[in-house]
């Protein structure tokens, strides 16, 4: 209860540069019960923050959709040269660092 | 010579000879599995076959030469696309170097450091840290299910925009961004692959994120008032 209400105040009181620190650090890993309750409360009344959340996340539901651009696998000649740069040289070793 | 008599010297060699043939045989299993992830990232970002190529090949051979450091803390292909990342970030800096370009993100170095934004997207904010110049209200409507071709169009926009925004973004900077936002990599698995603390990364996506929003902003509008 008191790590509640000092994560809600702690984030409902930064300035709106800090929020957006705190928006994106929300697309990578859950923000506390408190954090996002003091995140809620400010997108409540603070229009700019609002559009910044959306905007971030409308621009990884696009990024997201770039990983299906269909991209060929490696072509079976560039497979070959490179199973054989990794089998040559018994000569050249790898170094045992 | 006898190969009966224990030549300690021998059986060194020969335990060598034999890890390092396990070593290929890894890295050659590794091929097969994770040879195409790792091309696909490198072509998408050099968009060159010959870089690729070059990078796939510099990725699995120190793949093979630190062999015996992967001990399994991840999975290979998060260790492989990590090798890989740097890999493309060395050739892109390398590429630009002597290029006058302007990336929207500072170096890695800085882009580290605190929670500062890169200049373009740090000028949004005025003293005490509120909004100067706010977001702009966008075209894009949010993705929901069926689209149609007004939709379809105007996401394609959005998609091209941003891909000439991440390769604006700084080497290093920009594979953080392939890694986490494109290829939808777990938080920890990036931070194990780019060997990152999580606020380190955190720092740098935050950085990123905001300098994108900007970037794309400002392309789509520009596109269309010279549409007008």
């Amino acid at each position: 209860m008191v790590k509640l209400i000092r994560d809600f105040l702690t984030v409902a009181t930064k300035p709106c540069r800090a929020q957006t620190a705190i928006i994106n650090r929300d697309l990578d890993s859950p923000l506390s019960r408190g954090e996002a309750l003091g995140l809620g409360f400010h997108l409540t009344y603070c229009r700019n923050c609002r559009r910044f959340r959306q905007q971030v996340m409308r621009l990884r539901d696009a990024a997201r959709s770039l990983e299906k651009i269909e991209l060929d696998s490696m072509p079976s000649d560039v497979r070959l040269r490179l199973l054989g740069r990794v089998n040559a040289g018994s000569d050249n070793p790898p170094s045992n660092s | 010579m006898s190969n009966l008599s224990p030549d300690p010297q021998n059986d060194r060699v020969t335990s060598e000879v034999q890890s390092l043939d396990a070593a290929r045989i890894d890295v050659a299993r590794w091929i097969e599995s994770h040879g195409d992830a790792v091309w696909r990232f490198a072509l998408a970002r050099t968009r060159s076959r010959e870089a690729a190529e070059e990078i796939v090949q510099e990725t699995f051979l120190a793949a093979l030469v630190a062999h015996r450091r992967f001990v399994g803390a991840s999975s290979p292909q998060t260790w492989l696309l990590g090798i890989a990342a740097h890999k493309i970030s060395e050739f892109i800096r390398r590429a630009r170097r002597g290029r006058r370009e302007h990336p929207i993100e500072s170096d890695i170095a800085s882009a580290d450091g605190g929670e500062d934004l890169p200049d373009s997207a740090e000028s949004a904010f005025g003293p005490g840290g509120k909004w100067r110049t706010g977001p702009k209200p966008w075209k894009f409507s949010t993705l929901n299910g069926a689209m149609g071709a007004h939709e379809r169009a105007e996401h394609d926009e959005l998609r091209r925009a941003l891909v000439d925004c991440i390769d604006r973004l700084a080497p290093g900077v920009a594979e953080t961004v392939w890694l986490r936002d494109i290829l939808g990599m777990p938080s920890d698995e990036v931070c194990k692959a780019l060997n990152l603390t999580a606020t380190n990364l955190w720092t740098r996506l935050h950085r990123a994120r905001s300098a994108l929003r900007l970037c794309v902003e400002r392309a789509t509008q520009e596109q269309r008032s010279e549409a007008k």
